[in-house]
C-alpha cells in the first residue's frame, strides 16, 4: 500500500513539476503582469532573529504582488529538517523553504525541489550578481535549484588587548598557521600565569579544521560527491595543526573544549584568538561587554588563502500548489531590492552583489569585511547527498587527534573508512 | 510522637529539598542575568543586576498569550478525551470480561516501549488522510488515546472494593450506570493524578504540534518556546525566562490538585 | 507476555476486601457493554499506534527511499543487527543509565518514610519541592546542569575541592557522562517515586506500627520489617515504570551532552541510535529494526520483572 501512495506521490510531483515548467514560460516570469498572480504560499525557515527581515521583505513583495499572500513559518533549527522530512514524504512541503549546503543534494536528487532554470532565462533571476564558487553548488544535474541567499565564511576573532598585554604584535593579514601556532604559544607562555591562552577552538569542522585542510590543499570529499578527501596529505596536515595547539599547551585540552566553548573562552578574557563562522559569532562578539578590543582577522594560510563558505538558500518545492506565487516570490527574495533589506538588518551577510556594506556597519570596529573578502577564497561546503551520514561522526574523530590518543594519519584514515562507507549507502 | 523527634527527619527533607530546589533557583537567577553573565568564566551565579526585563522580552518575541491560549484548548481537549477514554477502557481491563482481554491489554501495554519518534510519520500521515493537517483535531487526535491513562485506570480500578459494583447492579443498574454513578466518582483521586500527569505531556509536547501545525497562529506555546533557540546563538536568560513563565501555570494546577494527586497516585502503589 | 501474570488480581496495598470468589464468577460475561467500554479507546489505539507499529515491522524488511517509496529487502536489515556492534554498546549504556535512575528508587523509599512520618510540619511543602523537577523543562533545565558540571568553573566540582578530590570533566569523560546524565535522570524521577510511594506508604494500616513498637521494635526495625516488606507493591510498580521509561532516555541526552560533544560516540543510548539511523543516517529500515529491538528489550525487561515480582512483593 505504501507503494501506491508512494507511487502516486511521484505521479503528482512530476505532475505538479510539469505544470511548473510549463505555467513558467508564459506565467511566472518577470515579464507577466504581477497582478495576474494571486494565492496562498506559505515559506519557511529557522531563524528568529530574521523574522523582522522576513517580514519586511513580505510588505516589499506585496507591494508587487498584491494579491499572493506570503505566510512565514518559523520552525526551530533543532526540528527543521525531521519536520521538512516528515512533510516530504507526504507531499506537504511549504511552498518556498530555506536550504543549506548538506540538505540541498537530498532534496534536489529525490526530485522535492523546482528548477529555477525558466527564471535565469527569463531574467527574473541573474545568477552572475552572486559568487559564482557557492552558486555552482545549488545546481544538480545539469538544473540550477537556486541562487545564495547569504554567506558564511569564516574568520579568526582576535582580542587586541591580550594581545598588547602579552607584548606580541598583531599578525600579519597573511600570516600561516604556522604564525598562528608560534602566536598562540607567545601569548601563552606570556599570559598563562594568569590563566590565558593563545586560542581556543570549536570541535567540529566548518569553523576549525575544514579550513585547514583546505588551506593545505587537501579536501574533505572531492568533488562530485563520491569519495572521501582524507586520502590526500594536505587533509592530513590540516588535522595536525589543531593536535598541535594543544601538545604545545596553547590551547585549552578537549575536554576543557568541549565543556566550555571557543566563544566563552574568547568573551571572557581567557582566550585571545579564536576562529569562527559569521553567523555564529558576530551578534554574540559584537553585543559582548568588551566589544572594543575585538575584531574580525583573516584566517591563517597554508599552501593557499581558504575558507570553508556556506551559503543558504531559498527553494521552491516540487509538490507546491502554487507554483506562480512561490517562484515569484522565490525571485523576489533573489533581487537586489530584498538582499538589500535582508542586508540592513545586519543578522547576515547578504550575497547579492554589493550588499554587503550594511552587514559590515552593522558593527563597524569590529573588521566585518573580513567575512566578506572572505567570499573570495570560499571553498564550497563539504556535502554529499546525506551530509549528516558521515559529518556527524567527525567531532569524535576529530576529538581524538586533537588530544593525541590517535596521529592525525590514522584519524584521516578513520574519517575517510567512516565517510566512503556512508558514501557507498548514497 | 512529637514533632522534637523529627528533627532529624527534618534535616535530610530540608537536605533534599534544596537539592530538589537548586537547579530551579539556579534557572530563576539565570533568568535574570545577561547573556554574558550566564556564559561568564569563572561561573557568575549571582548577576550584577536583576534584569526583569528578560520577562518583557518574552512577551515582545513570542504572541505569549495567545501561544498560552492555544495551549490550554489543546491541553483541556487532550486530557479530557484521556480521562474519558482511559477511565473507560481501565475499568473494561479491571472489571469486565471479554475475549482475549488480557492479550489486548498486554498489546497496549506494550505500546509504551516503543520510542514515541516511532510513530512520528505515520501518524502524520494518518492525519493528514484524515484531512486534519492545521486543525486542533490534527494536534489532539493522537494524543488523546493513551496507552499510559489506560494502564493509570486499570491498577486505579483494581484497587478500589467490589462490593460497591455488586450493589449498584442489584439495584438494576446497567454497567455503563454502575461505572459512570459508582465507579467513576471513587477513581477521582486516580483521575486527577492522570489529570496532571496529562496536562504535563501535553503542555511540554514539542515534536507533534510543530510538524502538525504550521501556521503561526496555531501554534502552542512550547513551540514557541523552542523558536527561542538558535541555530548557533541562543539568548539563554530569555529562554529561562519563557521556560518558568510556561511552567508557572502547571506548578499552579499542581499546587490546587496536590491533595488529589498524591492520594489520587496511592492506587498505582496497588500491583 | 505479560499476560498470565498481569490477570492475577494481586492485591493492593490499599486494603480493599477481596471479592468473594463465587460472586466474582457469577458476574456477567458483560455481553456487548465491554464494546462499548473499550471500542472507542482501541480504535483510536489501533488506528494511532497500533498501525504505525506493524508499519515498522514491515518496514525492517524493506529499504526506504528518503521521501518515502520502499523496496523489500527481506531480513538483510535484520542481518546487519548482528554485525553491529553500536547496538550492544548503547544496550549496555542504557542499562548503565536505567541502573542510576534506579538508585533513585531506595532513596525516594527512605524520603517518602520521612515524608509519611505522622504529624510531620511542612510535608506538603516538602512534596511540591520534591515535585518541582518532574515539571523542569529538559532543554531549560540540562543548561543549569551544564553548567553544574563544567569541569573547570561548575559547582559540583568546586563542592569536591573543599573535600580535597578533584572532580573529573563530567560531561567530556565517556564514564563520566552518562553518570552526570543518569544524576539528572535520578534527580527529575525522584519526585514522581516519592509520591507513588508515599500513597502506598498511607495504606499501610498503624496498628501494624503499633504491634511493632509493643515488640520493641526500633525504628530502624520497623523500617526493614513493616515499611519495606508492605511497601512492596508500590516499589514493585515504580521500578517497572522507572525501567520502561529509561530504555526511552533520548531527550535528556540530546539536552545535556547536544550531537557536537565528541562524547556522544561513547554515551548513545538505544533510542539516540534509533534516531540516528532514521533522521540522521535516513536509514529507516534498519531504524525499524532498532526500534522493534527496543520493543522486545523492555518487552522482555518488563516480563522478567512480574515474574520475579512473586518471589519479593507481598501482596496483602
Amino acid at each position: 500500500m505504501k507503494k501506491v501512495i508512494a507511487g502516486a506521490a511521484m505521479a503528482a510531483a512530476v505532475a505538479l513539476a510539469l505544470a511548473g515548467c510549463s505555467t513558467s514560460s508564459s506565467g511566472g516570469t518577470a515579464s507577466t503582469d504581477p497582478k495576474d498572480v494571486s494565492g496562498e504560499i506559505t515559506y519557511a525557515f529557522w531563524d528568529p532573529n530574521q523574522q523582522p527581515a522576513v517580514e519586511s521583505i513580505i510588505e516589499a513583495f506585496n507591494e508587487e504582488y498584491p494579491d499572493v499572500t506570503v505566510t512565514p513559518v518559523v520552525t526551530p533549527f533543532a526540528q527543521y529538517w525531521t519536520t521538512l522530512q516528515t512533510q516530504a514524504s507526504s507531499n506537504t512541503l511549504p511552498d518556498v523553504f530555506w536550504m543549506n549546503m548538506p540538505y540541498f543534494k537530498l532534496y534536489a536528487s529525490n526530485g522535492q525541489l523546482a528548477p529555477i532554470d525558466d527564471l535565469v532565462e527569463s531574467g527574473a533571476i541573474d545568477p552572475s550578481k552572486y559568487p559564482e564558487n557557492l552558486t555552482d553548488f545549488y545546481s544538480y544535474d545539469g538544473q540550477q535549484y537556486a541562487v545564495p541567499k547569504d554567506v558564511d565564511t569564516n574568520a579568526m576573532w582576535i582580542n587586541k588587548a591580550l594581545f598588547e598585554q602579552a607584548g606580541v604584535p598583531l599578525p600579519s593579514e597573511d600570516w600561516t598557521y604556522d604564525d598562528y601556532r608560534a602566536t598562540a604559544k607567545a601569548i601563552t607562555t606570556a599570559l598563562g600565569g594568569q590563566g590565558v591562552y593563545g586560542t581556543a577552538f570549536y570541535l567540529f569542522g566548518q569553523p576549525t579544521f575544514y579550513n585547514s585542510v583546505f588551506a593545505d590543499g587537501g579536501s574533505i570529499i572531492n568533488e562530485d560527491g563520491t569519495a572521501s578527501g582524507w586520502t590526500d596529505p594536505g587533509s592530513v596536515e590540516g588535522l595536525q595543526i589543531w593536535a598541535d595547539l594543544v601538545a604545545d599547551g596553547s590551547s585549552p585540552t578537549v575536554e576543557q573544549l568541549s565543556e566550555t566553548l571557543a566563544d566563552q573562552w574568547f568573551v571572557n578574557g581567557k582566550a585571545a584568538m579564536f576562529p569562527s563562522i559569521a553567523g555564529a559569532s558576530v551578534a554574540l562578539i559584537g553585543s559582548s561587554p568588551n566589544a572594543a578590543d575585538y575584531t574580525a582577522f583573516p584566517l591563517p594560510q597554508g599552501t593557499q588563502k581558504a575558507t570553508v563558505g556556506h551559503a543558504l538558500s531559498n527553494v521552491v518545492s516540487a509538490q507546491s500548489k502554487n507554483m506562480n506565487a512561490a517562484k515569484a516570490f522565490q525571485a523576489f527574495l533573489a533581487s537586489q531590492q530584498a538582499q538589500e533589506i535582508q542586508s540592513e538588518s545586519g543578522v547576515t551577510l547578504s550575497a547579492y552583489e554589493g550588499t554587503s556594506d550594511a552587514f559590515v556597519a552593522s558593527y563597524p570596529n569590529l573588521g566585518l569585511q573580513t567575512f566578506v573578502d572572505a567570499i573570495d577564497y570560499a571553498f564550497p561546503y563539504p556535502a554529499s547527498t546525506n551530509t549528516d551520514a558521515w559529518s556527524a561522526g567527525e567531532p569524535a574523530i576529530f576529538a581524538q587527534v586533537v588530544s593525541g590518543a590517535i596521529t592525525a594519519q590514522d584519524g584521516a584514515d578513520q574519517l575517510a573508512a567512516a565517510m566512503d562507507a556512508a558514501l557507498a549507502k548514497e | 510522637m512529637s514533632e522534637r523527634r523529627n528533627g532529624w527527619a527534618h534535616v535530610v527533607l530540608i537536605v533534599g529539598s534544596l537539592v530538589m530546589l537548586f537547579p530551579f533557583a539556579w534557572q530563576l537567577i539565570t533568568s535574570l542575568s545577561t547573556n554574558a553573565e550566564v556564559t561568564s568564566i569563572p561561573i557568575t551565579i549571582w548577576p550584577s543586576s536583576l534584569h526583569f526585563e528578560n520577562y518583557a522580552t518574552v512577551f515582545e518575541r513570542l504572541p505569549f498569550l495567545s501561544q498560552f491560549a492555544i495551549s490550554v484548548v489543546i491541553t483541556l481537549i487532550r486530557v479530557l478525551g484521556q480521562l474519558l477514554l482511559g477511565a473507560m477502557a481501565g475499568y473494561a481491563f479491571a472489571r469486565m470480561r471479554f475475549p482475549g482481554r488480557d492479550a489486548i491489554f498486554a498489546v497496549v501495554l506494550a505500546i509504551l516501549m516503543v520510542p514515541p519518534q516511532v510513530f512520528l510519520i505515520s501518524q502524520y500521515q494518518i492525519v493528514q488522510s484524515l484531512g486534519w493537517l492545521d486543525t486542533v483535531a490534527g494536534i489532539v487526535a493522537p494524543g488523546i488515546f493513551t496507552a499510559f491513562s489506560a494502564f493509570l485506570m486499570r491498577q486505579f480500578f483494581l484497587g478500589l472494593p467490589e462490593e460497591l459494583e455488586e450493589a449498584a447492579r442489584l439495584d438494576g443498574a446497567n454497567p455503563f450506570q454502575v461505572f459512570w454513578r459508582v465507579m467513576l466518582p471513587l477513581a477521582r483521586p486516580g483521575l486527577s493524578a492522570l489529570a496532571v500527569i496529562g496536562v504535563l505531556a501535553s503542555w511540554n509536547d514539542l515534536l507533534w504540534p510543530l510538524v502538525v501545525a504550521t501556521k503561526p497562529g496555531q501554534q502552542p506555546l512550547s513551540v514557541g518556546l523552542a523558536t527561542l533557540q538558535g541555530q548557533y546563538v541562543t539568548d539563554y536568560p530569555v529562554l529561562m525566562a519563557a521556560a518558568l513563565l510556561a511552567c508557572a501555570p502547571i506548578l499552579i494546577v499542581f499546587l490546587i490538585m496536590q491533595r488529589r494527586v498524591i492520594d489520587g497516585l496511592a492506587f498505582s502503589g496497588m500491583k | 507476555m505479560t499476560v498470565t501474570t498481569l490477570k492475577r488480581p494481586a492485591g493492593t496495598s490499599v486494603p480493599a476486601a477481596p471479592a468473594a470468589p463465587a460472586r466474582r464468577r457469577r458476574r456477567l460475561s458483560s455481553g456487548w457493554w465491554p464494546l462499548l467500554f473499550v471500542g472507542p479507546f482501541l480504535v483510536g489505539i489501533a488506528v494511532f499506534y497500533l498501525f504505525p507499529i506493524l508499519q515498522t515491522a514491515y518496514y525492517s524488511l524493506t529499504s526506504w527511499g528518503p521521501f518515502g517509496g520502499v523496496t523489500f529487502v527481506g531480513l538483510e536489515n535484520w542481518a546487519t543487527l548482528f554485525t553491529d556492534d553500536e547496538v550492544p554498546k548503547a544496550l549496555l549504556n542504557t542499562v548503565v543509565y536505567i541502573l542510576i535512575v534506579l538508585l533513585g528508587v531506595p532513596i525516594a523509599v527512605w524520603l517518602s518514610a520521612l515524608l509519611n512520618r505522622p504529624r510531620l510540619r511542612g510535608s506538603m511543602t516538602y512534596r511540591t519541592m520534591f515535585f518541582l523537577p518532574y515539571l523542569a523543562m529538559p532543554v531549560a533545565i540540562a543548561l543549569v546542569w551544564r553548567l553544574m558540571f563544567n569541569g573547570d568553573f561548575g559547582v559540583i566540582n568546586a563542592f569536591l575541592r573543599l573535600f580535597g578530590i578533584q572532580g573529573p570533566y563530567w560531561l567530556s569523560t565517556p564514564g563520566y557522562a552518562l553518570v552526570a546524565v543518569g544524576v539528572v535522570g535520578l534527580w527529575m524521577s525522584v519526585g514522581f517515586n516519592i509520591i507513588i510511594l508515599s500513597a502506598g506508604l498511607r495504606g499501610i494500616p498503624p496498628e501494624l506500627y503499633e504491634a511493632a513498637a509493643l515488640d520493641g521494635a526500633s525504628r530502624r526495625t520497623q523500617f526493614w520489617h513493616v515499611t519495606v516488606p508492605l511497601l512492596t507493591p508500590s516499589i514493585f510498580f515504580v521500578l517497572v515504570i522507572n525501567v520502561i521509561a529509561g530504555f526511552q532516555l533520548f531527550d535528556l541526552l540530546y539536552a545535556i551532552i547536544g550531537r557536537s560533544n565528541p562524547v556522544i560516540d561513547d554515551t548513545k543510548s538505544l533510542v539516540y541510535l534509533f534516531y540516528d539511523e532514521s533522521f540522521i543516517q535516513n536509514d529507516r529500515g534498519y531504524g525499524a529494526v532498532i526500534a522493534l529491538v527496543i520493543l522486545a528489550v523492555v518487552a522482555i525487561a518488563t516480563a522478567i520483572q512480574f515474574r520475579l515480582q512473586r518471589r519479593w512483593v507481598n501482596y496483602v
